[in-house]
C-alpha cells in the first residue's frame, strides 16, 4: 500500500496544494490558448500533466508500506574479536551486518548487538528509529576482563565488604583484593569462567580505595565509603556481679560503647555502674533467670536486643527463655564432657543449636540469635575473661566483636547503594529506618527526590544519575560520599544493560498496536532526476 | 716621494684606529658605570655604552680623512719636512714646488708614533675608574644598606626587599662522643644523629638571610628549643640523653618559613663490661688433699675500656646461727684495658680456708664510663671445703639449703642404738635394759609421727597409740625437746601415769568448734580452725606422687612394728622392722628430691544458694552508683579514622586540624610504645605521620607505607552487619505468615 504522511490540514500545506492546482490551471490554460492548433497538442498535454503529477507526488512524498518481513541486523562493537563475530554471523541466517552510521538508514526488525563499546550516538540513533527493533544484546568481554563486579558502595566500619563478580581466565590465576599492597582477601581462579566472591571487614572510616589484582596486575580499583561504627548503649541486668560481665562491661566501655552495669549485690542492695554516660539501652545482657523480667519483655517489644549469657543447664534455661519470650531455641547435647574447647583458651557448653527459622548462628561461636520484634541471642560460651587475663585481648575482641555484630539491633538511618557507580548510568540509593525520610536528597550539586516504599514505610529509594567521575558528597552529618567509578569495560556493559532494559520497557508498551511493517520511500536523488527528466522532456519536445 | 706618501697614509690610518679605540674605551667605561648604578634594566647600560661610543666617534671624527691632521703632526715634529708635505696632494706643481718635493723626498723623514698616544691615558684612567666603581660599589652599598634601612624605610626600597623570604641553605651536625670513649668527633650533613649517650651534639643551620630569623629545633611532641645565631649561623649544642625525632623550623617575622623533615635522634647505650668466666662449674667441692691454690680465669671485655676488674670473695664459716662471713675484694691486674684474659690464683691458705668452710666468689668489672661507670658481675661460684670428719653436720652448717630435716636420718640411729642395746644386754640390769628399750621405742614413735605428718597423719590420736603432746600447746617442737618440768617427751614417756585432761581434750579436738564458742579462742586461730579441718587425710596430700606416698606408708608400718617390739622390750624382734623401715625411707628419699611440708588446705564446699545474701546488712549503703568514662580512643579506632583522611586530596581546614590532632596522638602512642611493640622502630611511620600533621604532601611510597602500617593497627574485624528494618506490623505479619 502506498501511504503518505502529508498533512492535509496544515494551512501552509493547503496553500501549497492550492498553488499546485493553480499551476495545473495555468498549464492547461496556456496550453489551450497557445498550442491548440499545433499538431502535437495531445503529447504536450500529456507531458504537462506528467510534470504536474510528478510535482504533486513530490510534495505528497508517498511511501510504500509492506507487511512484516523479518529482517535481522547485526551491530558489532569494534573491540569484538573477529572469531566471535564470525561465529555469531554464521549462526544467524540471513543477517545483515550494520555499521554504526547505518543504523538510521538500515531499518531492521531485530537488532543483535554484539559487544558494548559503542559511541553514545549509537544509542541515540537506535532510539530515534521510527520502529524500534527488537534488541538482543550479546555481551563481549576479552579474557581476563571482569564481566561483572558488585560490592557495597557504603557500609559501616566493621561490616563485611563483599566483592562478587565473574571473570574469564585462560589459566590458573590468583585474584586478590589489596589495600596499599596488603592483601585483604584472595581467591584462586581456575581456567574458564569463574564467579568469585571476596570478603573483608571494613577497617577504615571514610573514603577507602582498594584494588583488585589479577596475578599482581591491578585490573580495577574499588572505592567505597565506610561510615564510622555506631556505638551501642548496653545494659547489664544481673543477679550478681561477676568477673566475666564486669570485664566485658569494661571492654565495651573502652571500645566506646556506653554501658549500664546493673547488679544485685545483696538483698535490697544494687550496684549501678554507668560507663560513658549511658542512657536508653539498645542491648541488654543478662542471665537466664531474668528472662521473665518485664523490663526485658518491654525491651524486646520495643525492638531492642537481648543477650543471655552463662548457661548452666542450657536445656532447661532455653525452655524458660522460649516460654518467656516466645522464641524457639533448641539445643542438642554434643558431648558428655562438662565443657568443650573451641580454642585453647575458650570453652563452651557441650551443646549445639538446632537450626530453626528466623534464627541465625554466629559462624565461629555457639551463639544463636532469633529475630522477633527485637533480637534475642543466647550464648553457650563459658567464661571468656581468661583469654584477656592470659594477655590475648585480640582473641577476646574477636569473640565479642562477632557476637555483637549478630546481636546488634537495627539502628537509625541506613543508607545503601551498590557499587560500582558509573557516570551516565543511574544508581539506585536505598534508605531505611530514617527518623523521617526526607523528600529530597542532595548529591553533589544535584537534588533528587525519594520515593517511599508503598509496603514498608521505613524504606525509600532514590535514583541518581551521576555526571562526573570521583567522589560525590551527600552533605550529611557523616560526610558520606558516593564514588563514581571509571572502569571502561564495565561501564560500557552497565550502560548497555541499562539501555536494553529501558528499550524493553518502551517496546512492551507499544508492541500491541504497532504491527511489524517496513516502509520504503523514493530517495531524494530519484525524485530530482525524475523531475529533471520530465522538465527536460517538456523543454525538448517543441524543438523536435 | 712615495715613502712620504706612505708615511702620511700610515699615520692617517693609525690616527683613525686610535679614534676607534678611544671611543670604544669611552663606551666601555660609560657602560660599566651605568651598569653599576642602573642594575635593574639589562638594556639600559649597553644603550648608555653605545651612546657614549657614538659620542666618542663623533668627537674623534672617526671615519673622516685625517690626512691634514697627520701632515700637520709630521710637520710639527719633523722640521725637516719644512711644512711642504701639503705639496704632495697638489696635481699641478710648478718647478719650485717640484724641486722642494724632491728635496724633502731625499731626506729621511721619520715620525715617532708614540706622539699619537698622547692623551690616551685619560681614556685608560676612565676605564680603570669605571671598573673600580663597578666592582666596589655593591660592597659599599650593601655595607650602608642595613643602617640606612634601619634609619628610614624608604618606601621604594622596602617594597623590593620585603617579599624576599630567607631560604634554607644547609645544615650540619657535629657529634662529639664523650671523651672516655676515645671515638673521633664526626661532622656530617645528614641530620639523622646516632651516637653514644652523653655525646655532645652541635647543630649548625645556615640560611641565606639570617636577619629577623629565629630557628628552632622541635621534637615530635612539638616542644621547641631556639638556636643561637652566631655570625649568621644558627647553632645549638646539647648532650644526647635519649632517642627521639626532631625537625628544624625557621620562623621569620613570626611566620613559619621553613620546616625540615623529621630526623632520627638515636642514643646508643654504653654497654656494661662483659665477663665470660672460663669455668662453667658453679659449685665444686674442695677436698683435704686438693691443692690449696685455685687458678681461675675469665675473659673480660667492654665496648670501650674496662677500668678495673676484681673478684669479690666471701668465706663463710660456722654452722647453724653461728655463721660468719668475711668478704674480700681482690683487685685484678691489668687495669684499664679493652679486652683481656685475666687469670687469678686464689690462695686458700691466705684466706684461712678450713674444712667445713665455704668460699663464694664472683667476678666483677667496671668500665670507664663517666660520670657513673657501668658495673657488671658474673655468676657466683661456690667452693665447699668437704669436712670429711663431720659430713652430716657440715652439710647442715653450710649456707646451702639443707633439703632434709634432721629427723629423716635418725632411723639409722635407732638401728645403731638398738644394736648397741642388744650388745650390752648382758651387762645391763633388766629394768635399765627395758627403760632404754622403751626410750628407743619412743624415739621410733617420734620419728614415725614426724613422717606421719608428711602423710597428713598429724595427730596420733587419730592413728592410734599414745597422745601427741603437740596437740596441747600447738608447738610441735615442744614434743621433741626435753623439758625438765615434766612436759614434753619426758612426761609422755611416763606411760603408766594416769592422765586426766588430755584424752578428753583429744576427743574434744575431734569435734572442736561446736562446743567452744569462737570468741573465747585466739581469733586468728579460731578463724583458721574453721577452715583447717582436713587433717588425717593422707589422700589430700598431693605433694608426693603415689609411689612415694605408698613407700612412706610402708615405712610407717614398719616403724609401728618396731616400736611395738621396742616397747615390749624385744629389741631383737624390732631390728628387722627397723632395717626394713630404713630401706623404705632411703628409697623414698631417693625418689622425692625435696620434701615440702604440707601447708595448703582444702576448704569445704560452700553451699552458695543457702549462704548467699544471708549476711548482716547493718551499716551498708543500699545504693552503689558509680560513673566511669573512657575518653581515650583505642588505637584501632584512631588508625581507622586516620585512614579515612589519607584518601582525600584536599583537606578543609577543620579536617586538617582534626587530622593533625589524630596524627600527633598516634605519633605519641607510637613513640611511647615499648620496644616490644616497635617503639622508635616505627620511625618511618612516625616520620610520615609527622609530615601529614604538618600538612605536607607524602610521596606515593610513603603514603603506601603509612597506609599499610595503619592498616595493621586497625581492629579489622566483623563488628556489625547491615541492618534493615521494616514497620513492626509488617514484620510481625511476615513472621506470622511464614510460621
Amino acid at each position: 500500500m502506498i501511504h503518505t504522511d502529508f498533512n492535509w490540514t496544515g494551512p501552509l500545506n493547503l496553500m501549497l496544494l492550492l498553488a499546485a492546482v493553480a499551476l495545473l490551471a495555468l498549464q492547461c490554460g496556456l496550453l489551450y490558448t497557445r498550442h491548440r492548433h499545433s499538431g502535437r497538442f495531445g503529447i504536450r498535454l500529456f507531458l504537462n500533466l506528467l510534470v504536474w503529477l510528478s510535482v504533486v507526488a513530490w510534495i505528497a512524498d508517498p511511501y510504500l508500506q509492506s507487511g512484516a518481513s523479518s529482517k535481522v541486523g547485526l551491530l558489532i562493537a569494534e573491540n569484538v574479536s573477529s572469531g566471535v563475530t564470525g561465529r555469531i554471523r554464521d549462526s544467524l541466517v540471513g543477517v545483515e551486518v550494520i555499521r554504526e552510521d547505518e543504523i538510521a538508514s538500515r531499518q531492521v526488525d531485530t537488532l543483535v548487538i554484539v559487544g558494548q563499546e559503542f559511541d553514545d550516538k549509537v544509542f541515540a540513533s537506535i532510539r530515534q528509529l521510527k520502529n524500534l527493533p527488537d534488541l538482543h544484546w550479546k555481551p563481549y568481554f576479552a579474557p581476563g576482563e571482569l564481566r561483572d563486579l558488585h560490592w557495597k558502595g557504603i557500609l559501616r566500619k566493621g561490616e563485611m565488604q563483599r566483592i562478587e563478580g565473574s571473570i574469564q581466565t585462560a589459566d590458573k590465576k590468583m585474584l586478590r583484593v589489596r589495600y596499599a599492597g596488603h592483601t585483604l582477601d584472595s581467591v584462586m581462579l581456575n581456567p574458564g569462567s569463574n564467579n568469585f566472591r571476596l570478603a573483608f571487614p571494613a577497617f577504615s572510616e571514610g573514603r577507602t580505595t582498594t584494588s583488585l589484582d589479577l596475578d599482581g596486575q591491578t585490573i580495577d580499583t574499588l572505592g567505597f565509603f565506610s561510615q564510622p561504627g555506631q556505638m551501642l548503649t548496653i545494659r547489664f541486668l544481673l543477679d550478681n556481679p561477676d568477673f566475666e560481665t564486669r570485664n566485658l562491661a569494661t571492654w565495651l566501655g573502652k571500645q566506646g560503647h556506653s554501658v549500664l552495669y546493673d547488679a544485685t549485690l545483696s538483698k535490697n542492695i544494687r550496684s549501678k555502674l554507668n560507663i560513658n554516660r549511658a542512657t536508653e539501652p539498645e542491648l541488654i545482657i543478662t542471665n537466664v533467670s531474668n528472662a521473665v523480667d518485664p523490663a526485658i519483655k518491654k525491651a524486646v517489644n520495643a525492638g531492642k536486643s537481648v543477650l543471655f549469657l552463662q548457661s548452666g543447664d542450657p536445656v532447661a534455661e532455653l525452655r524458660s527463655i522460649n516460654n518467656a519470650l516466645g522464641t524457639r531455641f533448641q539445643t542438642v547435647k554434643t558431648s558428655n564432657d562438662e565443657s568443650v574447647p573451641l580454642s585453647p583458651s575458650l570453652m563452651a557448653r557441650p551443646f549445639r543449636f538446632e537450626p530453626r527459622d528466623f534464627q541465625v548462628k554466629t559462624p565461629h561461636y555457639p551463639v544463636a540469635t532469633e529475630t522477633t520484634t527485637g533480637k534475642i541471642a543466647v550464648s553457650l560460651l563459658n567464661e571468656t575473661f581468661p583469654m584477656q587475663l592470659a594477655g590475648d585481648s585480640m582473641a577476646y575482641g574477636r569473640v565479642w566483636n562477632e557476637i555483637l555484630a549478630y546481636v546488634r539491633p537495627a539502628q537509625a538511618s541506613v543508607i545503601e547503594w551498590d557499587a560500582p557507580v558509573f557516570r551516565n548510568v543511574p544508581v539506585k540509593i536505598y534508605l531505611n529506618n530514617f527518623q523521617a525520610v526526607s523528600r529530597f536528597l542532595t548529591l553533589g550539586q544535584d537534588t533528587i527526590s525519594t520515593t517511599i516504599s508503598a509496603l514498608n514505610d521505613r524504606s525509600a529509594t532514590a535514583t541518581f544519575l551521576p555526571v562526573q567521575n570521583g567522589w560525590v558528597p551527600l552533605h550529611d552529618s557523616l560526610n558520606t560520599e558516593l564514588y563514581v567509578q571509571d572502569y571502561p569495560s564495565l561501564r560500557y556493559a552497565w550502560r548497555m544493560q541499562h539501555f536494553i532494559q529501558s528499550t524493553q520497557q518502551v517496546n512492551a508498551g507499544t508492541r500491541l498496536t504497532d504491527n511489524a511493517v517496513s516502509t520504503r520511500k523514493l530517495p531524494g536523488w530519484a525524485w530530482f532526476s525524475w523531475l529533471m527528466l520530465c522538465l527536460a522532456a517538456l523543454w525538448i519536445e517543441p524543438k523536435l | 716621494m712615495a715613502d712620504l706618501k706612505k708615511l702620511i697614509k700610515s699615520v692617517n690610518t693609525h690616527i683613525q684606529w686610535l679614534g676607534i679605540i678611544k671611543s670604544s674605551l669611552m663606551g666601555i667605561s660609560t657602560q660599566l658605570v651605568a651598569n653599576t648604578f642602573l642594575p635593574f634594566d639589562p638594556w639600559l647600560s649597553p644603550l648608555a655604552g653605545s651612546f657614549a661610543s657614538l659620542i666618542g666617534w663623533w668627537i674623534h671624527k672617526v671615519g673622516r680623512d685625517k690626512k691634514d691632521v697627520a701632515i700637520s703632526l709630521i710637520h710639527n715634529h719633523n722640521p725637516e719636512a719644512e711644512y711642504s708635505l701639503d705639496l704632495l696632494d697638489r696635481d699641478d706643481l710648478n718647478i719650485a714646488e717640484q724641486m722642494q718635493l724632491e728635496r724633502i723626498g731625499q731626506r729621511n723623514i721619520r715620525f715617532t708614533r708614540r706622539i699619537l698616544y698622547r692623551g690616551m691615558w685619560i681614556y685608560l684612567l676612565a676605564l680603570v675608574l669605571a671598573t673600580a666603581v663597578n666592582d666596589g660599589w655593591p660592597a659599599i652599598r650593601d655595607r650602608n644598606a642595613a643602617p640606612a634601612k634601619a634609619k628610614t624605610t624608604s618606601s621604594a626600597e622596602s617594597k623590593e626587599q620585603a617579599p624576599v623570604m630567607p631560604k634554607f641553605e644547609s645544615a650540619g651536625v657535629k657529634i662529639v662522643p664523650p671523651a672516655y670513649t676515645g671515638l673521633p668527633q664526626r661532622k656530617s650533613g645528614d641530620l639523622n644523629v646516632s651516637g653514644i649517650v652523653g655525646s655532645q651534639i652541635e647543630w649548625s643551620v645556615w640560611f641565606d638571610r639570617p636577619e629577623q630569623l629565629s630557628v628552632r629545633i622541635a621534637n615530635s611532641r612539638g616542644e621547641e628549643v631556639g638556636l643561637r645565631q652566631i655570625n649568621g649561623v644558627f647553632v645549638h649544642q646539647d648532650r644526647l640523653a635519649g632517642s627521639g625525632l626532631y625537625s628544624i623550623k625557621g620562623y621569620w617575622k613570626d611566620s613559619l618559613v621553613y620546616q625540615s623533615d623529621f630526623y632520627k635522634l638515636e642514643a646508643l647505650p654504653d654497654l656494661a663490661p662483659r665477663i665470660e668466666p672460663a669455668s662453667k662449674e658453679l659449685y665444686q667441692y674442695h677436698y683435704l688433699k686438693d691443692p690449696k691454690r685455685i687458678r681461675i680465669s675469665a675473659k673480660i671485655s667492654d665496648d670501650f675500656r674496662v677500668r678495673q676488674a676484681f673478684i669479690v670473695a666471701t668465706v663463710a664459716r660456722g654452722s647453724g646461727e653461728n655463721v660468719k662471713f668475711r668478704e674480700m675484694r681482690l683487685p685484678l691486674s691489668p687495669a684499664d684495658f679493652r679486652e683481656a684474659n685475666i687469670q687469678k690464683t686464689i690462695d686458700l691458705n691466705a684466706l684461712n680456708f678450713t674444712p667445713g668452710d665455704e668460699l663464694y666468689y664472683y667476678w666483677a668489672a667496671i668500665d670507664n664510663r663517666t660520670p657513673e661507670a657501668n658495673f657488671s658481675k658474673s655468676d657466683t661460684y661456690f667452693v665447699v671445703y668437704k669436712d670429711t670428719a663431720n659430713v652430716e653436720e657440715s652439710e647442715l652448717a653450710t649456707m646451702a639449703v639443707n633439703v632434709m630435716p634432721e629427723y629423716f636420718r635418725s632411723q639409722r640411729q635407732i638401728i645403731i642404738d638398738t644394736e648397741k642395746l642388744i650388745a650390752k644386754r648382758k651387762k645391763l640390769k633388766k629394768t635399765e635394759f627395758n627403760s632404754v628399750s622403751n626410750e628407743i621405742g619412743f624415739d621410733q614413735k617420734v620419728l614415725r609421727l614426724r613422717y606421719g605428718q608428711y602423710l597428713g597423719e598429724e595427730f596420733e590420736t587419730t592413728i592410734g597409740g599414745g597422745d601427741n603432746p603437740a596437740a596441747d600447746a600447738g608447738n610441735i617442737i615442744d614434743a621433741f625437746t626435753h623439758h625438765s618440768d615434766g612436759q614434753g617427751e619426758g612426761a609422755e614417756s611416763r606411760v603408766g601415769e594416769p592422765r586426766t585432761g588430755e584424752p578428753a581434750h583429744a576427743d574434744e579436738h575431734a569435734h572442736e568448734h561446736k562446743q567452744e564458742p569462737a570468741g573465747e579462742k585466739d581469733p586468728l586461730a579460731a578463724l583458721m580452725e574453721q577452715y583447717t579441718h582436713s587433717h588425717d587425710d593422707a589422700e589430700t596430700n598431693t605433694f608426693y606422687e603415689q609411689s612415694t606416698r605408698s613407700l612412706l606408708k610402708m615405712a610407717l608400718e614398719q616403724m609401728w612394728q618396731s616400736e611395738l617390739h621396742l616397747r615390749t622390750y624385744e629389741p631383737e624382734k624390732a631390728l628387722p622392722f627397723e632395717h626394713k623401715a630404713l630401706e623404705y625411707l632411703k628409697t623414698a628419699q631417693q625418689k622425692a628430691r625435696t620434701y615440702v611440708k604440707k601447708s595448703g588446705y582444702d576448704p569445704p564446699p560452700i553451699k552458695e544458694k543457702e549462704k548467699r545474701l544471708t549476711g548482716e546488712l547493718k551499716e551498708l549503703a543500699t545504693k552503689w552508683e558509680f560513673e566511669k568514662e573512657f575518653n581515650q580512643k583505642q588505637t584501632g579506632a584512631l588508625a581507622a579514622a586516620l585512614l579515612g583522611y589519607l584518601e582525600k586530596d584536599k583537606l578543609a581546614k577543620a579536617d586538617q586540624a582534626k587530622l593533625a590532632q589524630l596524627g600527633s596522638e598516634m605519633v605519641q602512642r607510637l613513640t611511647g610504645s615499648e620496644p616490644f611493640n616497635g617503639g622508635l622502630q616505627n620511625w618511618n611511620m612516625i616520620a610520615a605521620l609527622q609530615k601529614l600533621v604538618a600538612g605536607r604532601a607524602l610521596s606515593d611510597s610513603e603514603m603506601n607505607g603509612l597506609k599499610q602500617d595503619l592498616y595493621k593497627r586497625t581492629d579489622a574485624a566483623l563488628q556489625s552487619r547491615s541492618p534493615w528494618l521494616a514497620g513492626k506490623k509488617l514484620e510481625a505479619a511476615f513472621r506470622k505468615a511464614l510460621r
